[in-house]
């Protein structure tokens, strides 16, 4: 048995980077699916966005509209049963319930009684606990032998209080639950983004004070070795392992030196199911835990990537800031008989059987045309190639999309040629024309539908010009030399001294002075040898590359890298906002790569006149 | 002491928003013959030089050459505090830290002013050189926005090339290629609305969108533009300000490094 827990960062990106709901689950092999932030609205939700074959979905979306978040967070829990009714398995739940409060559930049902708060939560209000539950954070499923909790933790700058507040509540209220649940004997798993690492070998950039947030030792008391009941699988299973990240901030290209946090998790408590379990060494992750790790694969970056962070992404990468993590699990018998819990989307009246969606509906057509016999491209001596693609069905979506188009365009091409022998009867003109008329459709024939990708590549790897390596392509002159000049020397004279030796050769001249001197030379050089007209544009030139110097120099270099900055603005609220600074435009990284941003900073040379 | 009174106030506002979101903050040159301003975007790959001669102004009063740091963000709040009929007054005092705005509504029963802090800001003057252009191309500015914006919905760069039939502007991205001719087309009813294009040789360079599209944030201030290219020299893209001056754009043009992409396609 398999549970993944994902944190999509937006649903519909990912169904649509995967082709499909199913190809997105099935990409995973796993039993039980938990994703987190789908972004999705309720009002939003499709069958083809939650519904997948070979799946029971529970999902749960935000309901408040507060600060204007409607396609905000939501979870998403996906079990892979082979029947929805009547089935032993133990992806299938027993039942589910949306929000960790169960004052969801009940008010789903819309019975009218009211919302009994789950069991061990009493001593809250109802008020604060719906609030809790009102943002589609939880999911609750109960397989039987454990319970499963699908979670996005809510995430808190540590200086808005009144999040951090409700991020305290909301653990508080959940601990609440596991404990009563334990009491109970069950056995959990908490999974998803909890939004806490928890400990600083799980934070690329862990300071010493790191571990007193109170979040992280929150998170740590639950754990057993501080007193607690729950195990984090992956840190049972990989004690020493570092730079085991599942999270990369989007904004700082922190993917590129792997400088992320670790906070995607799966945790677990309660006793083990073999008859023995009170023995020492028994417990869940010790009997039935076979591996927990990260699944690097779903990253967006990987490390083939040629193209090189600048301060900003150019190349927009697919795929969450997040990766997902594993846990197969081993020697879960089978539950009794059960059926799907009404909680299912299947039975949720708004996602299915009211109207269903242009796509499902051609694509069943598509289906039954597919399987009839192909006459269409028979009917073409030519067509017999493609007879092959198409008898393989549905499945070979593309291919028989492309199918269609061709022998459409080679109807065409047939009633061309046939005008084309008319024509020959009635005269050249028209011949002629009909000729011109196949031609194009030659050509049609031969654009395929499918982007070049070799030419896009191309195109794609051209770069700006700066002024300065704009003026100097045609010298030798590498810009390196340039670049090392320290940021703040006066513009000209270093730059041109260095650009002398390399072009003087060209001039003729021995020249080796000073460098104005030879500016001046050069483009009298220039004047002598072409004409007037040129006197202009060459003077022109030489003055333009001066420009782009001053333009180039006037950014300030790393100090650890010695490559141009990239100039950004104060965004934040406070005396210094809208001024302008320079930082290192590398991804941030390690402090010991060198390779990473070198954390240089600097503030433009332009302050208000009045303190 | 300075005082600038421009009774066209529409004018300074239109110049302030065309030139805001390319430039952070500037320094205003006043001299006698008039005001200008110089400034690189934050990347330091274009440039803007804009133009107010004197003369254009009603009343036009600069003892003392000066330059004035400012903030064009803020320089454009302040602005926009300001009626689009309304007499604008620019006034400084000699060593002040701040720059009054005053507007003053056409009938005169309204008078605001409002004063901004300047900043110290280093930055040289250029001294951009005029220089000889292998092909320029003046259109309706509307019509050019309308290209840049639209070939931005499908590629990132655009090669402008001339040839004496016309200029054509084309792209190419993940959703396919688009190209876009005009043709010289001067039998038109109107100056502006016409297409001229003088072109000595031809010329095909490669820009980013990106910033031509924040050039055309001028379009407000020309009914027409100037594009002039060399294949050795930044693209200008120029707005005339009537009677007044203008607002020029500067920009390298981008280099492919495959050569097959960069030869002229025309």
């Amino acid at each position: 048995m398999k549970i993944v827990t994902y944190n999509v960062n937006g649903l519909r990106p990912r169904i649509a980077q995967f082709g499909s709901l199913l190809k997105l689950l099935d990409s995973f092999d796993a039993d039980i699916i938990c994703i987190q932030e789908t972004k999705l609205r309720r009002q939003e939700l499709r069958a083809d966005l939650v519904i997948a074959d070979g799946y029971e979905s529970f999902v749960s979306c935000t309901r408040t509209s507060e600060k204007g978040r409607t396609g905000y967070s939501g979870v998403a829990t996906f079990c892979r049963v082979k029947s929805a009714f009547s089935s032993n398995e133990v992806a299938l739940p027993v039942r589910a319930e949306e929000g960790f409060t169960g004052l969801l559930e009940s008010s789903q049902e819309g019975k009218g009684t009211m919302a009994a708060v789950a069991e061990g939560l009493e001593e809250f209000s109802k008020e604060e606990l719906l609030k809790l539950d009102s943002e589609g954070r939880c999911i609750v499923t109960d397989h039987g032998h454990f319970v499963l909790f699908n979670i996005y933790g809510p995430r808190a700058e540590s200086d808005d209080s009144e999040r951090v507040l409700f991020k305290l509540k909301f653990y508080n209220v959940l601990q609440k639950r596991w404990e009563h649940l334990l009491h109970l004997g069950k056995r959990i798993f908490v999974v998803g983004d909890l939004n806490i690492a928890p400990t600083s070998m799980d934070c690329c950039d862990a300071g010493p004070d790191f571990e007193n947030n109170e979040f992280r030792r929150w998170l740590r008391s639950l754990q057993v070795p501080c007193g607690g009941r729950f195990i984090d699988i992956f840190r049972a299973k990989h004690p020493d392992r570092r730079d085991a990240y599942t999270c990369w901030p989007q904004s700082t290209g922190a993917e590129v030196f792997n400088y992320g946090t670790r906070i995607d998790h799966i945790l677990c408590a309660g006793p083990c199911l073999h008859d023995d379990s009170n023995l020492p060494g028994h417990n869940i992750v010790a009997c039935h835990v076979m591996e927990c790790d990260i699944l690097l694969q779903y990253k967006r970056w990987k490390d083939g990537n040629s193209f090189r962070w600048k301060g900003e992404r150019t190349v927009k990468l697919e795929g969450s800031d997040h990766a997902p993590v594993c846990a197969s699990l081993l020697e879960i018998p089978d539950t009794s008989l059960h059926s799907t819990p009404s909680l299912s989307a299947r039975y949720n009246p708004k996602i299915h059987g009211l109207q269903q969606t242009l796509v499902s509906m051609l694509l069943k057509r598509q289906a039954a045309e597919d399987s009839a016999p192909c006459k269409i491209s028979n009917s073409f001596s030519r067509g017999n190639i493609i007879l092959g693609n198409c008898s393989q069905g549905l499945d070979n979506g593309d291919q028989s999309g492309f199918l269609s188009r061709e022998s459409c365009s080679l109807t065409n091409l047939e009633t061309d040629n046939s005008l084309l022998k008319t024509g020959e009867c009635f005269g050249g003109d028209y011949a002629e024309e009909a000729a011109c008329n196949s031609l194009i459709m030659h050509e049609f024939l031969h654009t395929k539908p499918l982007p070049e990708k070799e030419t896009t590549k191309r195109v794609r790897r051209c770069s700006q010009m700066s002024l300065k390596s704009f003026f100097q392509k045609n010298s030798v002159v590498s810009n390196d030399a340039d670049s090392s000049n320290a940021p703040d020397s006066s513009i000209n004279k270093p730059d041109t001294s260095e650009t002398n030796p390399i072009e003087i050769p060209r001039s003729n001249t021995q020249i080796s002075d000073s460098g104005q001197h030879l500016e001046a030379y050069q483009g009298q050089s220039q004047i002598n040898a072409s004409n007037v007209e040129k006197e202009k544009s060459g003077v022109a030139l030489l003055e333009w590359r001066r420009i782009q110097q001053v333009m180039q120099n006037s950014i300030p270099l790393c100090k650890g890298h010695k490559e141009t900055c990239v100039a950004r603005v104060v965004k934040k609220q406070g005396p210094n906002n809208g001024r302008r600074f320079y930082v290192c435009a590398r991804a941030e990284g390690p402090a010991s790569n060198p390779e990473a941003n070198c954390g240089y900073f600097k503030w433009a040379a332009s302050k208000s006149r009045h303190k | 002491m300075l005082e600038f009174r421009l009774v066209q106030g529409s004018l300074l506002k239109k110049v302030l928003e065309s030139i805001k979101d390319l430039v952070n903050d500037a320094n205003f040159d006043c001299s006698a013959t008039g005001f200008s301003l110089q400034a690189m975007d934050s990347s330091h790959v274009a440039l803007v030089a804009l133009l107010l001669r004197a003369e254009g102004f009603e009343h036009y009063r600069c003892d003392r050459s000066i330059s004035m740091g400012m903030n064009l963000n803020n320089m454009s709040k302040m602005l926009k505090c300001a009626g689009n009929d309304d007499i604008i007054t620019i006034k400084a005092d000699d060593g002040s830290d701040t720059v009054t705005f005053m507007f003053e509504s056409p009938t005169q029963d309204k008078i605001s002013d409002f004063e901004m802090k300047l900043m110290d800001i280093d930055s040289e003057h250029l001294g951009i050189p005029d220089a000889e252009y292998h092909a320029i191309v003046r259109m309706p500015s509307v019509e050019f926005a309308r290209i840049c914006k639209d070939l931005s919905s499908i590629g990132d760069t655009v090669v402008i090339s001339v040839t004496k039939e016309g200029v054509k502007f084309s792209t190419r991205g993940d959703i396919g290629s688009a190209n876009i001719v005009c043709r010289q087309n001067t039998t038109v009813d109107k100056p502006e609305e016409a297409t001229v294009i003088e072109m000595n040789e031809p010329v095909s360079l490669t820009f980013a969108l990106r910033y031509m599209n924040s050039f055309t944030k001028a379009t407000p201030l020309s009914n027409t533009v100037t594009i002039s290219l060399s294949s050795d020299l930044p693209v200008v893209v120029e707005y005339k300000i009537a009677e007044m001056g203008y607002v020029r754009f500067y920009l390298a043009p981008k280099i492919e490094e495959d050569e097959d992409e960069t030869k002229p396609q025309a």
